[in-house]
């Protein structure tokens, strides 16, 4: 498991933003990854260290703007089911972590 | 397009000359479905995001004459990650010349995704193809309280614009006119965005232009996951239903399977009495009704497991299976796609190694392919019933379960644990393959599949099973007949032997024991005593390379050439030839377990080993594997004889 | 730019190729017909002469392209400064300066009244007929069968105010007065039934 995730979270190489479209409010940097089981955010951005992944889940609905909600844990705590642009998709952590999201209140 | 064994080639239809047109669209948005409504043909569906993972050709009538319809993968992108998606970007790539470009696209939009799904329709819109939109799942639209203007999406989208639900007839009409002139329809004046915020714009403007109002939340839904995906309940339910399945293959099917062979002792009887020619009364009634009947006994069993398979695909298991095993995979080094190839793998390997298509990394996909032949296909299944018929008496229990079931449950569940151990290991081996690519899964809503679709299912996979046993099972009964009846005794050498022409029991068996086969079986002797085989299982195993089914053909015509009346008696009663255990039953606990383990582990089919072969692109693969599985094959079937051994 | 870009689409005009018709969210421009003057961002164009014409319409800009060019080439160029226009909707100058704001709402609800809810009407055999526009209440008149129809009076009502307002926003109130009775125009003025054109 742990190789695993070290494998996929590499950090070190230059991270895409896809796009670059909010300001500097990096002291609010928290990923979807850490939302809360029912808690709902909007999407600010999505990093990642391959372009492709970030395109992806771009593709997938997870755009600036967007509200996202989480619905599911597995039992495990992961992966996660979040619902997006009206339909209900799992990710796991690694994915939820490139994407950057204000929590909602 | 079977479901069962059998590589799927895109089907083979008269192209040249005729207009292509391809059904492009979001995974599970009901591409298969509409074309199989507008093409009569039956390719395979289901509730899962990533059932079609290769191109199928059909042709479709229209108002302006046929036209070639191709179903292509779902996708949610044309920026490819996975082969599947590959297929459907290389077909709308002008520039790839590898693929003929279709002529015109239908793209199917599913209602309830909309907002996700039109951003997959503002890159195909920017194609330079004609478009046409399918809204499909409107009826569930509707049912969750969501709205949508078709004409008003269509003048939005600037193409034209229709909805058909699940391929209904009465819905094709228009499409069939419309697709008769792709040159007529409409296209975008302004293409949309590329940009991914301005396709946000974009999409937000069209769905309010169509009044779209989202479809709320699918309370029954909720409801399922609540229990289906609970840490504690989602497992006891899962483990519980498999369990009840495997209890009834042997119980539900029993009075049907009975009566088959009935049917063909007293076909086999007729043959033998009509038929004044010894050798071919032989061939026809040994060697073809017992071999083949012995086989097609099992159908009853298939039918029953495609049920099972084909609701678990229907209803939506299969994406919440991948969602809640995906921890465990990880650990394996996958992910929880690569736990739905396996599980496809039940029905055959072949659709589940096909299924690797859905996974992005290359690592992955390898160490899928190499474990989806372990677990438990359906042409194994007819093994594994006779050899525990004959292991474990029918009235056995342990507590109130049925032990053959018990015994059934435990052997698919070996294998499967034995699949994911091996894709770990290759996935270790193949480490430095790539890197890991994103892991995401769509959970559709739970759906009720039509009994239509189901009943297809079933029946498809009763005819595939048919048709091969009518193909290679009989080609090589027939082929194995010959070895087992060649050379024919002559009357000096059985008056050598001590045998009594007359008794034609007596000359059937000294046949067989001075057979080709008999000499094949005994030259490979030293490979497989160890294991407790003679040579007549060694014949069994070596002919069931071509498919597994064969080792019952195989044992059917043993046992009828040894006792025409009662073939499963006589299986019971073999006894060993030669050997130090001379005399003794030949199917004993250990060789019987021996036997089950071998064929759990062992890569008899040349199906697989030819499509592992295309998917992994080399001889390789399938090279490894083959040796990888025979050597484990042997050793874990050794481990089952001392154990059984040692307890018995 | 900070504010983000106004969600926008184009639909074709049948029978004006060189014509898109781009629907903007409603509300965001206060006026109709040919502006006097456009935003910057669209200015340029005109003055580059990739533009030949700009139109508003109700929650909808119609933009001509000149004939050299074509909208698959010069789609996103025109998207992208027709957002930014948007943006900035004090810069939209309109050509004379009556009351822009009533005549954008009037000519939503003769949008409305020509389109779908008006042909509902008309099959039921009644119409509905503008009367009058004034501080964000629009007065239709029901004739035919619709006028005594109790029933019609009310889910008409609504039915019309719901479209005029995906339109235009700022709309209160949609009240209809029967063709006999003296309206009460106090405040507004008897509209010259207009053409809409779409
Ligand atoms: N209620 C409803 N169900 C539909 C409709 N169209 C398809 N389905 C069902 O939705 C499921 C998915 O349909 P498919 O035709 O396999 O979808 P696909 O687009 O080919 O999916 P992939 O091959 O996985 O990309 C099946 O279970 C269909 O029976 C529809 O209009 N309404
Ligand atoms: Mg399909």
């Amino acid at each position: 498991m742990s190789v695993m995730s070290a494998m996929s979270l590499r950090r070190h190489a230059a991270p895409v933003l896809v796009p670059a479209s909010v300001g500097p409010v990096e002291e609010r940097v928290a990923t979807l990854s850490a939302l809360r089981c029912g808690a709902a955010g909007t999407v600010t951005g999505v990093v990642a260290d391959d372009p492709a992944v970030a395109q992806r889940l771009v593709d997938l609905g997870f755009v600036p703007g967007t509200p996202v909600e989480t619905v599911r844990r597995a039992p495990l705590r992961d992966p996660v089911v979040y619902r997006v642009a009206g339909y209900e998709i799992a990710l796991r952590k690694a994915q939820a972590d490139c994407i950057r999201i204000a929590p909602t209140a | 397009m079977s479901d069962h064994c059998g590589p799927a080639e895109p089907a083979g239809v008269a192209v040249a000359g005729r207009r292509r047109i391809a059904l492009v669209g979001s995974p599970n948005s009901g591409k298969t479905t509409l074309f199989n409504a507008l093409t009569g043909l039956r390719a395979k569906t289901g509730n899962y995001p990533g059932v079609t993972v290769t191109r199928y050709q059909g042709v479709a009538e229209t108002a302006l004459g046929p036209v070639v319809l191709e179903d292509l993968p779902g996708t949610y992108s044309l920026t490819a990650i996975s082969p599947d998606e590959r297929i459907v970007a290389g077909v709308l790539d002008p520039a790839d010349d590898s693929q003929d470009t279709p002529d015109a696209l239908i793209l199917t939009l599913d209602a309830t995704t909309l907002r996700r799904s039109l951003r997959l329709a503002a890159q195909v819109l920017r194609a330079d193809l004609p478009v046409c939109v399918v809204v499909t799942f409107t009826d569930e639209l509707t049912r969750r309280q969501g709205r949508l203007d078709l004409a008003a999406l269509g003048r939005a989208l600037g193409v034209p614009v229709l909805a058909v639900v699940g391929g209904r007839r009465q819905q094709l009409g228009e499409l069939r006119e419309l697709l008769g002139g792709p040159a007529t329809w409409s296209r975008p004046l302004v293409p949309p965005p590329l940009d991914a915020e301005a396709v946000s714009g974009w999409v937000d403007s069209v769905l309010a232009s169509a009044g779209y109002a989202a479809p709320e939340l699918d309370a029954r839904t909720r409801r399922l996951d609540a229990v289906l995906l609970h840490p504690v309940g989602g497992t006891v339910v899962f483990l519980a239903t498999m369990f009840v399945f495997f209890q009834t293959i042997f119980t539900l099917a029993a009075p049907v399977q009975g009566l088959i062979e009935t049917g063909f002792a007293a076909l086999g009887d007729q043959v033998r009495a009509s038929i004044g020619v010894d050798w071919l009364a032989g061939l026809l009634a040994d060697g073809v009704i017992g071999g083949v009947g012995g086989v097609v006994v099992f159908l009853p069993q298939i039918a029953l497991l495609f049920v099972l398979i084909s609701l678990l695909e229907g209803v939506g298991y299969l994406a919440r299976a991948a969602f809640l095993m995906d921890r465990v995979m990880a650990r394996a080094g996958l992910e929880g796609r690569a736990f739905v190839a396996l599980l496809s793998s039940f029905a055959c390997a072949i659709p589940g190694i096909m299924a690797t298509r859905t996974l992005p990394s290359t690592r992955d996909r390898i160490a899928t392919m190499m474990g989806a032949p372990l677990m438990t296909c359906s042409a194994r299944l007819p093994v594994y019933v006779l050899l525990i018929g004959l292991l474990v008496p029918s009235d056995a229990r342990v507590g109130p379960i049925g032990a053959q079931g018990l015994v059934m449950f435990g052997l698919y569940l070996g294998g499967a644990v034995s699949a994911m151990l091996t894709a770990w290991l290759f996935s270790r081996l193949g480490r430095s393959a790539g890197p890991a690519l994103p892991f995401y899964m769509e959970m559709p809503p739970y759906r009720l599949p039509s009994a239509r679709s189901v009943l297809l299912a079933v029946y498809d996979a009763c005819r595939g099973f048919l048709a091969k046993v009518g193909k290679i099972i009989l080609g090589t009964t027939v082929v194995l007949w010959l070895l087992l009846n060649l050379p024919a005794p002559s009357d000096a050498e059985l008056a050598r032997a001590g045998v009594d022409p007359a008794d034609s029991s007596a000359v059937a068996s000294y046949t067989i024991d001075h057979s080709l086969a008999a000499d094949v079986g005994r030259a490979v002797e030293p490979v497989f005593e160890p294991l407790g085989f003679d040579w007549r299982i060694n014949v069994g195993v070596l002919a069931s390379l071509s498919a597994r089914e064969v080792f019952v053909a195989t044992m059917g015509q043993v046992a009828a050439a040894t006792n025409p009346d009662d073939p499963s008696q006589a299986l019971a009663d073999l006894r060993v030839q030669d050997g130090p255990r001379a005399g003794e039953p030949l199917f004993t606990a250990p060789v019987l377990a021996a036997l089950l383990v071998f064929f759990l582990y062992a890569l008899q089919c040349m199906s697989t080993i030819a499509v592992l072969r295309r998917e992994s692109g080399s001889w390789r693969w399938p090279a490894i594997a083959f040796t990888y599985l025979f050597a484990l094959a042997w050793t874990m079937a050794l481990l089952a004889r001392v154990v059984v051994g040692a307890v018995t | 730019m900070s504010a983000p870009r106004p969600p926008v689409h184009a639909e074709a005009v049948p029978g004006r190729p060189s014509c898109a018709r781009w629907v903007v969210p409603p509300g965001s421009l206060r006026l109709v017909g040919v502006p006097e003057r456009v935003p910057a961002p669209l200015a340029r164009l005109l003055d580059e002469g990739l533009l030949v014409h700009v139109e508003v319409e109700p929650a909808a800009v119609l933009l001509e392209l000149a004939p050299a060019h074509t909208w698959a080439a010069s789609g996103d160029v025109v998207r992208g400064a027709l957002q930014d226009a948007l943006t900035d909707p004090e810069g939209w100058v309109p050509a004379d300066g009556d009351d822009p704001a009533r005549e954008h709402l009037a000519a939503a609800a003769r949008e409305v009244l020509a389109g779908e809810v008006g042909a509902y009407a008309r099959s039921h055999g009644g119409s509905l007929e503008l009367v009058a526009v004034h501080d964000g209440v629009v007065d239709v008149e029901l004739r035919g069968t619709c006028d005594g129809c109790p029933a019609a009076g009310r889910t008409l009502e609504d039915r019309v105010l719901t479209a005029i307002r995906s339109l235009d926003p700022s709309v209160t109130a949609v009240r209809s007065v029967r063709p006999d009775a003296p309206s009460d125009r106090a405040g507004g003025r008897r509209l010259l039934p207009l053409v809409f054109r779409r």
